[in-house]
């Protein structure tokens, strides 16, 4: 995706979120221990491009912090489902706040046939680490209603087990099962926005 | 509206547009490095003689002398089966022979393929075989250690196993991650085969079989040719001929009565030996490309077309031809399979190895009406020797034997399972 066309759409809707939370009247008056469910959208960059990305993070709101579990679907280079506990903590307890964020889980792999091996080959994916830490800014539409914008520093880890079939040399006996192990550590800048509720 | 820009949007956007340059994704690949342990042909073959049972570790081709079995381990060597008792094989014996794929017996004498060579050992005492005589680079085509003119067996290095070491490396040293491909590593096909049977004489070989004996002499086919050894010394095979084949993709060879019926990928080829020195083709049956075992009761051959990597095209099927006319085989009727294999017939019971349906067994009584009598589907099957009411089928998790005295109540004998490294 062009880096700039996927800038431009996604300040779009924060514009139009802006405009509604003008609209309303502010109100920070939410409850100090509640339900929460927050849910985004947004768009990853690393060395290797663009990618898309959609989460949803359902807690328990306590004050200024936030504690959730979440789960989402990740683009970047191997389609993933990240699977990871959510914590926020919101700056100032106003209408509009900055908040910090943090996840910590499991990239559980969920890619996509027939990524780049050779006919002859199988191969098998394992979870790994999945992190992100970032901050944001939230405006505080209606009651608990709120739009998010936030950016980090997202982490993802992905092994790649490839078997190859029976290789026999010219030179020496066959040699079963060759197996190589990729294990691929990818570091984005991750930009959502969101909505909680 | 403005200050929400300065404040929030814009740092957010100035950051993911300009920092993940910053970012780099790392993959590194971790695989084993193999280094070849050398030993000297000559210390090789010293070596080639029978030594304590091993478990078996993968199953290859099979022949049937007499109250023994020898079961090919490909590349590693030949397992020698006590088989006195069907109901309870015993594993009596192991010979190692590098670069072992085939093997046929005649009386007391084991003939086996050692990469180029064939190789010759007296099995009179099954627990002590003992090498005979080695004939060298006798089939070129496999030919790994015979470099430049040297065929002294002191001064040719032969690689008789690898010393493994682990190995990490970032993936941009070996290619283009970038864009996806991140192995760039290349892997030959291997393939081997297994044996079936032969009426009379020594013994019983299998319908994927590449060495085949018939009265005295020894043939064996490569990819492209034809050998034949006089056995007349069986310790001594000597070479009569070598027949080159106009198709490339020979596979099998099956004997009766003074012919031999070849399979390959592209057809089947029946040769004449009444001049056994020096076999003649009599006819040719053309078909689909794909993997091709045959045998023959006499009127009819039976030739399995199966899909696969090492054979390519996607027919799996069992032709059934007439050779009554030998020099014009005509196909019959065709009939649709999983993914056959090896094939034996003894009266009119037709057994197949269909892949992992596992074993067939048909009524062959018509041969446009081919019945399905019973289905072993517990193992994935490759190759079966019907003999004397009792079946030897390889598999891919061992050695089934079947009794069909009566065929209505098939029943396992015993099994000889494998265990992988």
């Amino acid at each position: 995706m062009n880096r700039i066309t996927a800038l431009v759409v996604f300040c779009c809707f924060m514009f139009s979120a802006h405009a509604q939370s003008l609209e309303s009247k502010q109100n920070i008056k939410a409850n100090l221990v509640a339900f929460q469910s927050v849910n985004l959208i947004g768009l990853i960059e690393g060395g290797n491009g663009s990618a898309f990305q959609l989460q949803s993070i359902n807690g328990v709101k306590i004050n200024t912090w936030f504690a959730g579990v979440g789960v989402g679907i990740d683009y970047y280079r191997y389609r993933t489902i990240p699977f990871f506990l959510d914590l926020r903590k919101d700056l100032q307890k106003k209408a509009r706040t900055a908040f910090l964020f943090g996840d910590i889980g499991s990239s559980l792999p969920w890619v996509k046939k027939d990524e780049n091996i050779y006919w002859m080959e199988t191969n098998d994916y394992k979870n790994g680490l999945f992190y992100e830490l970032g901050f944001g800014y939230k405006v505080i539409v209606h009651h608990r209603d709120a739009f998010l914008i936030s950016a980090g520093y997202s982490f993802k880890q992905l092994t790649e087990k490839r078997f190859g079939i029976t290789s026999c040399p010219l030179t020496g006996p066959c040699q079963e099962g060759l197996i190589d192990t990729y294990s691929y550590d990818l570091k984005r800048l991750s930009l959502k926005l969101g909505w909680s509720f | 509206m403005k200050n929400f820009l300065i404040t929030a949007l814009l740092p957010l956007c100035i950051i993911v547009l300009v920092f993940p340059g910053c970012l780099k994704d790392d993959c590194n690949r971790t695989y084993k490095l193999y280094y070849p342990v050398y030993k000297t042909l000559s210390e090789v073959r010293k070596n080639m003689k029978s030594g304590p049972s091993q478990i078996l570790q993968k199953t290859g081709k099979i022949f049937i002398d007499g109250k023994y079995v020898f079961i090919n381990e490909p590349d590693k060597g030949i397992h020698i089966i006590d088989n006195s008792h069907p109901s309870n094989p015993k594993n009596i014996s192991f010979i190692p022979i590098p670069g072992n794929a085939d093997l046929a017996v005649r009386g007391n004498y084991l003939y086996a393929d050692s990469y180029s060579d064939l190789a010759v050992f007296n099995i009179s005492n099954p627990l002590n075989v003992t090498t005979e005589n080695f004939i060298s680079n006798v089939f070129p085509e496999r030919n790994t250690y015979y470099l430049g003119n040297s065929s002294n067996p002191d001064s040719v290095n032969v690689v008789v196993s690898y010393i493994e070491k682990d190995t990490m490396v970032s993936c941009e040293t070996i290619g283009r991650w970038q864009n996806g491909c991140v192995t760039c590593s290349f892997y030959t096909a291997g393939f081997y085969t297994s044996n079936t049977s032969v009426p009379s004489t020594p013994g019983v070989g299998g319908s994927m079989a590449r060495f085949a004996i018939l009265n005295d002499y020894l043939y064996a086919v490569s990819t492209a040719d034809l050998y034949s050894f006089n056995l007349a010394d069986g310790r001594m095979p000597g070479q009569t001929a070598k027949t080159h084949f106009d198709n490339w993709n020979v596979e099998t060879i099956y004997p009766f009565k003074d012919k031999l019926f070849i399979g390959s990928n592209n057809g089947m080829f029946i040769y004449s030996v009444t001049d056994p020195s020096h076999p003649a083709q009599l006819s040719q049956f053309s078909h689909v490309r794909s993997c091709d075992p045959v045998i023959t009761d006499g009127d009819h051959a039976f030739v399995t077309l199966r899909s696969g990597t090492t054979c390519s095209g996607y027919a799996n099927q069992l032709d059934v031809l007439s050779i009554s006319n030998i020099i014009a085989p005509e196909l019959l009727k065709s009939y649709t399979l999983t993914n056959p294999h090896g094939l034996s017939k003894d009266g009119n019971t037709l057994f197949i190895c269909d892949g992992k349906d596992g074993l067939k067994v048909f009524d062959a009584a018509d041969v446009y009406n081919l019945k399905l009598l019973k289905q072993m589907g517990e193992m994935e099957a490759y190759d079966a020797i019907a003999f004397n009411n009792i079946v030897l089928v390889v598999a891919e998790d061992g050695l089934y034997q079947y009794d069909y005295t009566d065929i209505a109540n098939i029943r396992l004998l015993s099994k000889i399972g494998i265990n992988r490294k």
